[in-house]
């Protein structure tokens, strides 16, 4: 207790300093700043969206800068006499504003959409372009984009579409899981609207949460991370979700083979408020409720998932904005069976997300930006049962979750055309309940009740400052995040240096380095890597020490302007710490009653080692115009070492890959036709088999004779075997057609064009043969086959 | 009732109940073949050294469903050439022999030690080859039997709802600077019976090692359930066990079948195989206990 009042004292002390400092800082560099400043926010003409990454900038003095996530832009420029200012961004058509800048300007700009097939080249300049970001390991996808990539069942999702960026692997049949440089999904920090989602799967990994419907901006970083983020080993995922149309009601609505969805947004009060709310619900249950009925004369069973995103904005005027967005989002699968009147069974498995955020951005003055957060994020996963027969009742509850108390205060700080200042402060009261179990028979002595709580709190202080050099050749982003991450009987302290830095040998031609430390208080323990629901977050404890990693990569980046093509090539070497990993044999997925308490104790069940990633990525991306798309290839290595597992001996990871494919075309015809294809190809996973058996025996030492009482599996290596290679192609096509009050979209898509048997799992089976005896054979299950699908979509 | 529930399998039945379009294959494992499997454990104590010699039966191949049968072991290789070395080149070839008791047969490679004796400190090597197997061989150092100092702490009785019983305690130094592995037995010895009360080793695992305690006290406990009101002896023996007979026997303990956990494999130190050519030694420790 008194470790906590000092840990809290110390925080008020550590908030009072941190405040004191700041006020000095500001007014220092204000005092400093006597050139001319143009700030404002960009947004979309029709709607008054606000867009994120949109480019600013100034062609005489090759200098800009860009949107952040807020739509907020602020460019300081040396020259106070008249300058031209291009505001671009693709699908947009490009804003050119010659100005006198006598004085620091406020200019809200509203940018028009282009022709889907306009080609967006304005003069070589004024996109932002790879060449010229300081960042690397950084893959933007638009949420249109996700809307063309064809996808199974044609049910769009946001992390099958990152899924076909280099450097994350394709995961296995069906999984949306993110495996970002020999990551685990369980490293990947899944943002939206500034709120942690902790398990971003619907239906065991076949689809994520996110349709991208009402999203705005999706951004994931595999390296190189800014010192703004960090909780987390191998990528950020950022997603902002749309603010609502400002100036008119409008909505859109799908309906696909196994969902549906209707998305709303308008003005409360018109260019100050306005609200979305989207939802999308699977009806396979309701669809097929009827002939389970009819078979089974009583039993019910289904499966069903639902989300729903939400969000309202209000404007108090040019300085203030306030947002409140929320995310629910849950999974259920249900078995009843009341057919009798002496037997009645109800079971269940559900899960579910939600996540709540409430933010108020400020303007201090046209260079501080400043956004102020308050975040809720629920993670809950839950098995049921009740069997009740005549008088006697049998029931269990076994539910696992984490809830996430935050606050966050981000700064940023436009101090002059060569230093973009960014710093913050973050809070998060994590509170996690593994597992917590309760069983009641007819036998109140067979009762078991049983509750395990952890709780940590995890502060990060940070500070970063993108800078330009050498006229705007040298671009450096030096950072450092500082993370306290206090649980019960323990304290521990995180430095995390970042580092990233690009230099331009050429126009449109940089060579870039980055250097990231990270560090993870949270742990998934997970089975199978796919995503299962039952997968359990944990935090660190004094036993389980925190996850690290350090990460340094380079590469080059070269834009071909005239064609709005970019190259990236990049190289990079992980070396992860502290990583955990199930001991051989421990399930927690078997409960048993009749056990004690400390059986479902997690952290007696894991183990921790060491990981080591490299490779290579290359991406060649189109981005606008007829013809669009990309192809990525990914050349790599993870391996892992545990002292518990493999008998200590190095292994590689299930999902280390060493080739990894993909093509995305887009490719429209005209304003009514578009065609879309995706091939994958993915070297097979890495898991281990039961390659033979053979009886083993105890020896025992007072007799030394051996006692043969089972036959065991030869495994071999663990992970030595590796599944069949990964490969589909997927088509759609897309059927457009624009009218005065709608626009319909008719999509005709096919998944897994060529048929390709791919392996989902693999799994022994005994054949029996009166004259031969009894053989093992090892099959592999495919689950989806060619699947064809349609879709209509429309928006008014 | 059972109460056991099992969620994996109830998770398994949902997920395959998702995955109505399922197909399968029966796939092939390349290179997959047969391999010798050794068990023999040898002990400078031991007149006479065995060594089991089976084989495994990969995926993919038929078997005889009567493996495991306590009379028929139909995996049993009876033309292995199994011959033991010792470092200076010094080696011996094992005669198979068959022993029918009333309750069992008992099928091995006999090595009468002597002319060849197994010294602590020493190591060996064990090579099998039988036709159609690729031959095997596996090493091993024989720990030694050095005095770990075994001190009688006393006995304590717990008499609770589950049980009624007498706790022995024991601690031993170990042997700092090394990693050393061990495994502890014991029995009580009653007016000149000897033997018929042999006593449960708890508390700590059947094989453990210094992991934590290098040259420290290691305490171990034996659990009696007779109430002995009378002078008695307690004869305890400690066996030092080498690294791989410690690994090989811990893994067999652990091996577990279950879906959605990780597999446990069965250690093995035989190259080429499986099983586990294992060593170990012993001290025997008597203590005179006043009731």
């Amino acid at each position: 207790m008194t470790k906590w009042l000092y840990i809290c004292q110390n925080f008020e002390k550590m908030k009072k300093t941190t405040s004191i400092s700041f006020l000095i800082f500001l007014i220092t560099f204000s005092a400093f700043s006597q050139k001319g400043t143009i700030s404002g926010y960009v947004y979309e003409k029709g709607s008054r969206e606000s867009l994120v990454g949109v480019n600013i900038y100034d062609p005489i003095a090759r200098t800009g800068t860009s949107t952040n996530i807020y739509g907020f832009y602020s460019l300081t420029l040396n020259s106070t006499d008249s300058v031209i200012i291009r505001w671009s961004y693709v699908g947009y058509k490009t804003v050119e504003k010659k100005l006198l800048l006598k004085e620091d300007l406020r200019l809200d700009i509203f940018l028009e959409h282009a022709g889907e097939l306009e080609e967006v080249v304005i003069m070589g300049e004024g996109i932002t372009k790879l060449s010229e970001d300081v960042r690397m390991s950084v893959m933007e996808i638009k949420p249109k984009d996700v809307k063309m990539i064809p996808a199974l069942l044609g049910e769009k999702d946001v992390f099958k579409a990152l899924q076909l960026m280099p450097g994350v692997q394709k995961g296995n049949e069906g999984s949306s899981g993110l495996y970002v440089r020999g990551g685990g999904p369980d490293q990947n920090l899944i943002i939206l609207d500034e709120a942690v989602v902790y398990n971003a799967n619907h239906l065991f990994g076949f689809f994520s949460l996110f349709n991208g419907d009402a999203l705005k901006s999706i951004e994931l970083t595999k390296g190189g991370f800014p010192a703004r983020h960090g909780g987390r080993l191998s990528s950020v995922v950022e997603m902002t979700m749309k603010d609502g149309n400002k100036e008119k009601f409008g909505g859109e609505a799908g309906i696909g083979f196994i969902s549906s969805k209707l998305l709303l947004e308008g003005p409360i009060i018109k260019d100050k408020s306005s609200f979305i709310i989207s939802g999308r619900r699977t009806y396979i249950d309701v669809l097929t409720q009827p002939f389970i009925i009819a078979q089974t004369q009583g039993t019910t069973a289904g499966y069903y998932f639902y989300d729903l995103n939400a969000k309202v904005n209000y404007d108090f005027g040019s300085r203030d904005k306030v947002y409140l967005s929320g995310y629910f989002g849950r999974d259920k699968f249900y078995l009843n069976d009341l057919s009798s009147s002496e037997s009645t069974l109800r079971s269940g498995l559900y899960w579910q997300n939600s996540t709540g955020t409430l933010r108020w951005n400020h303007l201090f003055n046209n260079k501080l930006f400043s956004n102020a957060s308050l975040i809720f994020s629920n993670y809950t996963m839950s098995v049921y049962a009740k069997n009740e027969y005549n008088s006697y009742v049998y029931s269990l509850r076994y539910l696992s979750n984490v809830n996430d108390f935050a606050a966050k205060y981000d700064l940023h700080y436009h101090l002059s055309p060569n230093h973009n200042i960014r710093f913050g402060i973050s809070s998060v009261y994590h509170l996690f309940t593994p597992g917590s179990i309760v069983l009641k028979d007819d036998d109140p002595s067979n009762d078991l009740k049983f509750t395990k709580r952890e709780y940590g709190i995890e502060t990060s202080l940070y500070v970063e400052d993108e800078m330009k050099f050498y006229k705007n050749k040298l671009r450096l982003n030096p950072g450092f995040r500082l993370t306290s991450f206090a649980v019960k009987g323990e304290h521990y302290w995180s430095p995390e240096p970042r580092f990233s830095a690009s230099y331009m040998l050429k126009p449109d031609f940089a060579i870039k380095a980055s250097y990231a430390s990270m560090s993870q208080f949270l742990h998934l323990l997970s089975h199978t890597g796919v995503g299962l629901p039952t997968d359990l977050w944990v935090p660190s404890t004094k036993n389980i020490r925190p996850q690290n990693s350090w990460q340094v990569a380079s590469g080059i980046a070269k834009d071909f302007t005239q064609n709005d093509l970019s190259l990236s090539l990049e190289g990079y070497y992980k070396k992860s710490d502290n990583i955990i990993g199930y001991k051989e044999g421990a399930s927690f997925l078997s409960i048993d009653g009749s056990g004690d308490a400390m059986e479902y104790d997690w952290e007696r069940n894991i183990t921790n080692g060491q990981a080591w990633s490299y490779g290579a990525e290359v991406l060649f991306r189109k981005n606008s115009g007829k013809f669009s798309g990309w192809v990525g290839y990914t050349l790599s290595w993870t391996q892992m070492q545990f002292d518990e597992l493999n008998f200590g001996e190095k292994f590689y990871a299930r999902y280390d890959r060493r080739h990894d494919v993909s093509v995305v075309s887009i490719f429209r015809f005209n304003e009514d036709i578009s065609l879309s294809a995706t091939w994958v190809y993915g070297t097979g996973n890495a898991i281990t088999l039961p390659f033979a058996s053979f009886s083993v025996g105890e020896h025992h030492l007072g007799t030394n004779n051996m006692i043969y009482n089972h036959t065991v599996s030869d495994y071999g290596e663990k992970n030595s075997f590796r599944m069949a290679p990964y490969h589909r192609f997927d088509l759609g096509l897309q059927i457009h057609k624009v009218r005065e009050k709608y626009e319909s979209t008719v999509e005709l898509g096919v998944y897994n064009l060529y048929n390709r048997k791919n392996p989902f799992y693999y799994y022994i089976e005994s054949v029996y043969n009166e004259d031969r005896g009894v053989k093992n054979v090892l099959k592999q299950l495919s689950i989806f086959p060619i699947i064809p699908s349609i879709s209509w979509n429309i928006k008014f | 009732m059972q109460r056991k529930i099992n969620i994996s399998l109830f998770l398994l039945a949902l997920l395959i109940l998702a995955l109505s379009c399922t197909k399968e294959l029966e796939v092939d494992i390349p290179n997959n073949d047969p391999k010798l499997v050794v068990h023999c454990f040898i002990s400078p104590q031991q007149d006479t050294l065995k060594a089991y010699v089976s084989k495994s039966r990969p995926v993919g191949e038929y078997g005889s469903t009567e493996n495991l049968n306590w009379w028929h072991r139909a995996d049993i290789v009876e033309n292995a050439v199994v011959v033991i070395s010792n470092s200076v080149g010094e080696s011996k070839t094992a005669q198979f022999v068959t022993e029918d008791t009333e309750y069992s047969i008992d099928k091995y490679y006999q090595i009468i030690t002597d002319g060849f004796s197994i010294q602590e400190g020493e190591t060996y090597k064990l090579s099998v080859s039988a036709p159609g197997f690729q031959s095997v061989w596996a090493s091993v150092a024989v720990p030694l039997a050095y005095d770990v100092n075994m001190k009688f702490k006393g006995i304590k009785h717990i008499d609770n709802e589950f049980n009624n019983v007498f706790l022995y305690s024991f601690d031993f130094t170990d042997l700092a600077g090394a990693e050393n592995f061990y495994s502890a037995s014991a029995y009580s010895v009653v007016d000149g019976w000897e033997g018929n009360q042999y006593m449960y080793n708890t508390a700590i695992d059947e094989y453990f090692s210094d992991a934590n305690f290098d040259g420290k006290d290691i305490g171990i406990q034996f659990v009696s359930y007779y109430d002995i009101d009378t002078t008695h002896k307690v004869v305890v023996r400690l066996y030092h066990i080498d690294k791989h007979y410690f690994t090989y026997s811990r893994s067999v303990d652990n091996y577990d079948e279950m879906p959605f956990s990780e597999p446990t494999p069965i250690y093995s130190n035989v190259e080429n195989g499986l099983g586990c050519f294992g060593s170990f030694t012993y001290s025997t420790y008597s203590f005179t206990i006043e009731p």
